[in-house]
C-alpha cells in the first residue's frame, strides 16, 4: 500500500509539474483525487488492511491528498499569472508611459500660494494694491519723510519726483486702512522693485504684507502669529527668535530669524556662520502712520509683518541663485 | 560699523566672551554681522631662532639667515642692521599680510630663494619700532616653532556692527560702548579733555559767522599753530586701519580718529590758505564750484550749505572739504571744524552730488549736539599731543538756538498693553536710566524724564516702549496667539479666478513663468502697432539698470518672446508657456498709470514630449485654440465667438490670428501664430503661437453664476452631413446660420471633417458635420429627427450654394 502511495506521488507530482493549462491540472486532479482517483482508491481499500497498519496507511494518503491539491493550486495560480501576462505578445510594462506634458505652477507662486494660506487660515484676507505707487503710500504715510536716510534701506526705481514703483508691499496697509476702520486683518501678496542686481538681488522680487490692527493687539501676539507662520512653512520644530530692528512705520521693530536650516544652527556658509537666517520684518505699527490714514492710535493697536518670498523659496529649495527665478528656464522650472 | 574691542574696552570693560557680548548686542538691535580676528593676517608668523648668518653673495648690504623653527629650518634674506646669531625672531612663513597689506610670498633676492621674511614690529603692524627685526625675549614658553599670536598674547576683534538708521549715535566707539554699557549696567569710562584756555567769550581774531542758522545749528573752531605734519603713530594709525579708514598724516588721522571715537565729523583747514581768514557758514553762490580732496571738481547748486572763507567756498558744509585748503605736508597752522549741520541739509547735498562720505553719514543721520565740542576738545588735545601744536587763542563756538532735550513721558500701562507684558514701572525706569534718561518722575500711572542730548530718536512715548522692549528682551516678552473675531469678508474674487485660471492652464501643458514688468522700448516697437495704440503708451523709469528695462511692460508678450529665445538658446524647443501679470499704460505725468492684469500663453515645438510612441508632431495653430476654448469653457464662459476682422497688431501672421469676442464685441483677447519677422527680433525658431487676454474682461465673462442642467434621459440620434461650400466660407459661419434656426431638438452640431482635394473641386472644402438630436422627455423617432434634419440641410444647401458630398 505504502508502496502504492509513493507511486502516486511521484506520477502525480511530474504531472503536475509539466501541465500546461488549467485543464490538465483539472484532469490530473480528477485522475488522482477524484471519486473514482488513484488516491481515493487507496483511502477506500484501507478497511482491508490489519488494524495495526491501518491508521499508518490512512494517515500517508491522507497527506499526500492535502500535498498534492497544494501543489495543483499552487501551479494553477503560476499559470494564471504566467498566461495574464504573456497574452499580448510584445507587451512590455516597463515601457514608460503615454505621458501628457503638463505645466506647473512657477516656483513663486506655489510658495506664496503656501504663505497666503497659512494667514488666510489665521483669518487674514488678501487685498492687492498698484505696482506703480505714489511717493506718499510708498514712504510717506509710513513715516519715511523726504530726505530721510530710512529712504536709503530701499533703492528706488522713480517714474518721477512723485510716483515710483512701489519698493515693498507696505504702501497696501495704507490704502486697506484709508479703505475700512478696525477690527482689520489683511495680507497683501505683490511684486515689488529695486535697484539692484545681484547674486541674491533682483531688480524685482516678491513680498507679502500683512497687518493686524484692533484693540489689544500686542507684540506678544505678534509673535504668537509669526512663530506660528514660521512653523507652518518650514518645520514645526523650527527655532524662531526675534531681535530688535528698525522699520520707519513699526516701533518697536523686529527682525525674526530662523535657525539655519543648512546646519541646523551650527553655523555654515549661507548663514555666515551665525546659525540663523533672518525671513521676516515687523512691528507694532508706528502711531505716526495710525495718524496718517486717521486711526486713534489710543483706541487702536496692531501689528505689520513683511517677508519676501523668493527668499523663503530659496530657503525651502536650496537655491542659491535669485536670478533663476527670472531666468525661467524650463529645465529650472520643471523641479517644482 | 567697524568696532575694534580693544578699543571699546578703553571706554567701557566688559567681561563678558565675546561671543556673548556679540550675541547680547545683537539681541538688543545692535546686529554683529561678523567677527574678524584683527590679526587674522599674522597667523602664519612663527617664533623661530637665528642659526647661522653669512653675507649675500650677491648682495653686500643683505644677509642669508639660516633659521630653524625647532623641526625644520629656513633660508631667509634680511637687510636689518640688528639680526644676530642666536637671537629669537619673528619668521613670517609665505601667506602672512604685513601692516601694509602686503602678503609674504616665496621670493628670489639677487639668486638666493627666501623663503619667507623676518619681520619688524612696524612691518607686523604690532608696534612702532621699525628700525630693525623685532627681538623676542626667550622667556614665558617663547620658543621656536610657537606662533607669534600666542607668544605676545595678541587679541583683538573687529566686529562689524549693522547700525540701523534710527541709531546714529552708535556710530562710534563711544556709542556702541554706551549700548554695552545699558546692556550689562556696566559704567562707562569716557576720557575727557579739559582745556583752561577754552571759554566762550567772543574773540574776534577769526571772525566766524553762520549765515544760515536753520542749516547748521552750531560751528566750532579751534586754531592750532606750531604743527609739524607727520605720519601718525602706530596706535592710531592701527585703529583707524581697524575701523576702515585709510592713515594720512598726524592732523587728518586724529580728525579721523576723533570722529570714530566720538561719532563727531571734523574737518582741519590749513589756516594759512584760507583768505581773511574768516569762515563763512552760508548758502553757496550762483555759479561757484569747488574742488574736493578726492580731486574732483564740484558745481555746488544754490541750495547747498557751503563753509566759505573770504573768496570762495572751502567746503562742502559736512560732506568733503576743499582740496585748496586741505592740510598737507607744508602746514604750520590749521584750523579745527566741529560743527553741527541739519541733517536733511547734508542728505541732499549728498545725494545731489552723490558722495557718501563717513561725515555725511553720519550727519545726515544726526550727531549729538552737545558732543560737537567736546570732540573738539579731544582733537586738539591729541593734534597737540601728536603734532607739537598749541591752541592759539580761544576755542570758537558760535551756537545760536542751544538744543533742547525732549522731554518725554511714558505710562506703564501703556508699555504693558503695546508689548503684551507684566512689568513695573520701577523696572521700566530701570530700563531707562540705563540709557541715560534723567528721570523726575516715576510712579505706576506716569514716568516722566529728559532724553540724552546724542539720542536724538526718542520722540515720543513709543520710542521709549521700544527701548523698554528692547532692554527687557525680545525672547522674555511672551508669545501667544492674539484674539479676534473670526474673519466674515470673502477673500476678493479676482484673486480666486487668478487661482483657477493657472491651474487650468497647467492642466493645459503650460508651465507658469514670472518675467519683470521692465522691458527695453524696442520690443514693443518691434510689434509695428499703431502709433494710437495703448501699447504704444509706455512709462519710462527714470533711473532703469539698464536700456533693456527702461520702460514697463504694456504686452505680456515681449515677455514670453523672451523667455522662449532664452530656452531656445538651452535647447529647450518644446514650451508651453504662460504668464499672468500687470501691464501698466501711462498716463498724465504726476499721475498713477493705469494698471491691467493679462494673461498670455503659448505653444511651439513639438505637439506631445518626444516618446517611443507619441508621433512626432508639431503644435499648430489649432492646438492653441484648442487650449484657449478648453479654459474659456472651464471657466464657464459660453456664447464666445472668435473674430477674424479685428487685428491686434501686425505681429501676428496675416490670416492666422483671430481675436475672441464675448457679448456685444466685448474682446477677451487674441490668438494667433507670430510673423516670422517679428520672431527674428528675439532669435526665436518658430513657428509660435499665441494669445494674450485681458483679465478684467475675461472675469466679468467668467462672473455668470453657473446653472445645473438636468441630464438627458433618453438617447440622442445623430445625423451625418458632408457638405461641399467654397472655400473662403468659415466654418464659424456655418455653425452660427444652424444655431440661427433655432431648433429645439438639436442638441449639438460637431465638425468631424474637412477635405479638400479630389473628388471635390478647387476653390471648395468638404465639411463633415455630425447633428445630435434628442428630446428631454422621450426617445426620438426617425420621422421625427428627419422633420428636422432634413429641412436644415436643405436650406444649408440653398444658403450657400452648396452640394451634399455623397
Amino acid at each position: 500500500m505504502q508502496e502504492r502511495l509513493e507511486e502516486i506521488r511521484s506520477q502525480a507530482f511530474e504531472a503536475i509539474k509539466s501541465a500546461s493549462s488549467e485543464k490538465d491540472l483539472e484532469n490530473i486532479r480528477v485522475r488522482v483525487l477524484g471519486r473514482k482517483g488513484e488516491v481515493t482508491v487507496v483511502l477506500k481499500a484501507i478497511g482491508k488492511l490489519s488494524a495495526e497498519e491501518r491508521p499508518k496507511v490512512g494517515q500517508l494518503a491522507n497527506k499526500l491528498k492535502k500535498e498534492l491539491e497544494a501543489a495543483i493550486n499552487a501551479r494553477k495560480k503560476a499559470l494564471k499569472d504566467f498566461h495574464v501576462s504573456a497574452f499580448i505578445p510584445g507587451l512590455d510594462p516597463t515601457l514608460p508611459g503615454r505621458q501628457k506634458r503638463l505645466g506647473r505652477l512657477h516656483p513663486i507662486t506655489q510658495v506664496m500660494n503656501q504663505i497666503c494660506s497659512v494667514f488666510e487660515r489665521m483669518g487674514f484676507t488678501v487685498v492687492q494694491g498698484p505696482e506703480v505707487e505714489l511717493d506718499f503710500y510708498n514712504f510717506e504715510a509710513l513715516n519715511i519723510p523726504p530726505d530721510h536716510p530710512a529712504r536709503d534701506m530701499q533703492d528706488t526705481f522713480y517714474i518721477d519726483d512723485k510716483v515710483l514703483l512701489r519698493t515693498h508691499t507696505s504702501p497696501i496697509q495704507i490704502r486697506a486702512m484709508e479703505r475700512q476702520q478696525p477690527p482689520i486683518r489683511v495680507i497683501a501678496p505683490g511684486k515689488v522693485y529695486r535697484c539692484d542686481s545681484d547674486i541674491t538681488h533682483t531688480p524685482m522680487f516678491h513680498q507679502v504684507e500683512g497687518l493686524m490692527v484692533d484693540r489689544d493687539v500686542s507684540f506678544a501676539g505678534l509673535k504668537g502669529v509669526l512663530t506660528a507662520f514660521v512653523q507652518q512653512i518650514f518645520d514645526p520644530n523650527t527655532l524662531v527668535r526675534f531681535r530688535p530692528s528698525f522699520f520707519p512705520f513699526t516701533e518697536p521693530s523686529a527682525e525674526i530669524d530662523i535657525q539655519c536650516v543648512i546646519c541646523k544652527g551650527k553655523g555654515c556658509r549661507i548663514c555666515s556662520q551665525t546659525g540663523w537666517m533672518e525671513v521676516l520684518g515687523a512691528g507694532m505699527v508706528h502711531p505716526e502712520v495710525f495718524r496718517h490714514v486717521g486711526y486713534d492710535a489710543e483706541q487702536f493697536s496692531g501689528f505689520a509683518f513683511g517677508l519676501g518670498v523668493e527668499r523663503i523659496a530659496m530657503l525651502k529649495f536650496g537655491i542659491d541663485d535669485i536670478r533663476l527665478f527670472y531666468d525661467n528656464d524650463l529645465r529650472f522650472l520643471h523641479q517644482f | 560699523m567697524l568696532i575694534l574691542t580693544s578699543w571699546l574696552k578703553e571706554f567701557v570693560h566688559f567681561t563678558v566672551p565675546l561671543e556673548t557680548l556679540a550675541e547680547d548686542l545683537t539681541m538688543k538691535g545692535l546686529e554683529v554681522e561678523e567677527m574678524e580676528f584683527f590679526y587674522k593676517g599674522l597667523t602664519p608668523v612663527v617664533v623661530c631662532a637665528v642659526k647661522k648668518i653669512v653675507t649675500h653673495p650677491h648682495a653686500s648690504h643683505l644677509k642669508v639667515c639660516t633659521v630653524t623653527t625647532g623641526e625644520q629650518d629656513f633660508d631667509v634674506v634680511c637687510g636689518a642692521p640688528n639680526v644676530e646669531r642666536g637671537m629669537l625672531a619673528a619668521l613670517a612663513r609665505p601667506g602672512t599680510v604685513l601692516s601694509d597689506c602686503t602678503t609674504v610670498k616665496p621670493s628670489n633676492l639677487y639668486g638666493i630663494l627666501s623663503d619667507g621674511m623676518l619681520c619688524s614690529e612696524a612691518e607686523l603692524g604690532i608696534g612702532e619700532d621699525k628700525t630693525g627685526i623685532l627681538k623676542l625675549e626667550p622667556a614665558h614658553g617663547c620658543k621656536p616653532g610657537k606662533s607669534l599670536i600666542d607668544v605676545m598674547g595678541l587679541c583683538d576683534w573687529i566686529l562689524d556692527i549693522a547700525v540701523t538708521p534710527n541709531r546714529p549715535d552708535c556710530l562710534s566707539i563711544m556709542g556702541v560702548a554706551r549700548e554695552v554699557s545699558a546692556i550689562y549696567g556696566i559704567p562707562l569710562t569716557i576720557p575727557q579733555s579739559t582745556d583752561q584756555q577754552i571759554n566762550r567769550s567772543t574773540d574776534q581774531q577769526i571772525p566766524i559767522s553762520i549765515e544760515a542758522p536753520d542749516l547748521c545749528g552750531r560751528y566750532t573752531a579751534a586754531v592750532m599753530e606750531g604743527i609739524k605734519i607727520g605720519p601718525s603713530p602706530h596706535w592710531i594709525a592701527m585703529r583707524l586701519q581697524a575701523s576702515g579708514i585709510r592713515p594720512i598724516n598726524n592732523v587728518v588721522d586724529v580728525t579721523n580718529y576723533v570722529l570714530i571715537e566720538r561719532g563727531q565729523p571734523l574737518h582741519a583747514f590749513d589756516l594759512d590758505r584760507l583768505t581773511g581768514p574768516v569762515i563763512e557758514v552760508r548758502t553757496a553762490r550762483p555759479g561757484e564750484k569747488i574742488k574736493t580732496i578726492d580731486g574732483k571738481n564740484r558745481e555746488i547748486r544754490p541750495d547747498m550749505l557751503v563753509i566759505a572763507d573770504a573768496e570762495r567756498p572751502v567746503a562742502l558744509a559736512g560732506v568733503m572739504g576743499g582740496a585748496e585748503t586741505e592740510v598737507n605736508d607744508d602746514t604750520r597752522r590749521i584750523l579745527l571744524e566741529s560743527a553741527w549741520f541739519i541733517p536733511t541739509q547734508v542728505r541732499r547735498t549728498s545725494k545731489v552730488l552723490r558722495m557718501t562720505t563717513e561725515s555725511s553719514y553720519r550727519f545726515e543721520r544726526g550727531v549729538d549736539p552737545e558732543g560737537v565740542i567736546s570732540a573738539l576738545y579731544r582733537t586738539v588735545e591729541l593734534v597737540g599731543q601728536i603734532t607739537g601744536g598749541r591752541l592759539l587763542g580761544e576755542i570758537k563756538d558760535v551756537y545760536p538756538k542751544p538744543y533742547k532735550s525732549e522731554y518725554l513721558s511714558l505710562r506703564p500701562e501703556r508699555v504693558n498693553t503695546l508689548l503684551g507684558t507684566g512689568l513695573g514701572s520701577g523696572q521700566m525706569a530701570q530700563f531707562l536710566e540705563r540709557i541715560g534718561i534723567e528721570l523726575d518722575h516715576i510712579d505706576d500711572q506716569i514716568i516722566r524724564g529728559m532724553a540724552p542730548t546724542y539720542r536724538l530718536d526718542l520722540k515720543e512715548e513709543v520710542d521709549l516702549v521700544e527701548e523698554i522692549a528692547r532692554l527687557y528682551g525680545f525672547p522674555d516678552i511672551p508669545t501667544h496667539v492674539p484674539r479676534a473675531g473670526i474673519a466674515t469678508r470673502a477673500p476678493e474674487p479676482s484673486q480666486k479666478l487668478v487661482e483657477r485660471i493657472r491651474s487650468i492652464l497647467t492642466s493645459l501643458g503650460m508651465t507658469e513663468v514670472i518675467s519683470y514688468s521692465f522691458m527695453s522700448p524696442r520690443e514693443i516697437e518691434v510689434l509695428g502697432l499703431d502709433k494710437n495704440d495703448p501699447r504704444m503708451r509706455m512709462l519710462n523709469v527714470q533711473n532703469p539698470l539698464n536700456d533693456d528695462q527702461s520702460v514697463m511692460r504694456t504686452s505680456i508678450i515681449p515677455s514670453l518672446m523672451e523667455t522662449v529665445a532664452r530656452n531656445q538658446s538651452k535647447r529647450n524647443m518644446d514650451l508651453g508657456l504662460f504668464e499672468i501679470g500687470t501691464v501698466f499704460y501711462a498716463r498724465e505725468a504726476g499721475e498713477l498709470p493705469f494698471e491691467e492684469q493679462r494673461i498670455a500663453g503659448l505653444y511651439t515645438g513639438a505637439r506631445y514630449p518626444e516618446s517611443w510612441s507619441w508621433p512626432s508632431e508639431q503644435v499648430d495653430l489649432f492646438d492653441l485654440k484648442g487650449a484657449l476654448q478648453g479654459m474659456l469653457q472651464a471657466l464657464g464662459i459660453s456664447g464666445w465667438k472668435t473674430l477674424l476682422k479685428t487685428a491686434d497688431g501686425p505681429f501676428y501672421l496675416q490670416g492666422a490670428s483671430a481675436s475672441i469676442v464675448w457679448k456685444e464685441n466685448k474682446v477677451l483677447g487674441n490668438f494667433g501664430q507670430i510673423d516670422p519677422n517679428v520672431l527674428e527680433f528675439w532669435g526665436i525658431e518658430g513657428p509660435v503661437f499665441i494669445f494674450e487676454l485681458s483679465f478684467n474682461a475675461l472675469e466679468k465673462a467668467a462672473s455668470q453664476q453657473l446653472k445645473f442642467t438636468p441630464l438627458a434621459k433618453y438617447p440622442a440620434v445623430e445625423r451625418d452631413v458632408a457638405v461641399i461650400v467654397p472655400d473662403r466660407l468659415s466654418a464659424q459661419d456655418l455653425l452660427e446660420y444652424i444655431s440661427g434656426r433655432g431648433m429645439e431638438l438639436l442638441e449639438e452640431v460637431r465638425i468631424f471633417d474637412i477635405y479638400r482635394g479630389k473628388p471635390v473641386p478647387e476653390g471648395s472644402k468638404s465639411i463633415g458635420m455630425r447633428f445630435t438630436y434628442r428630446a428631454f422627455d422621450h426617445t426620438l423617432s426617425d420621422r421625427e429627427v428627419s422633420k428636422v434634419h432634413d429641412p436644415v440641410v436643405s436650406s444649408i444647401l440653398k444658403s450657400f450654394k452648396a452640394n451634399l458630398r455623397n
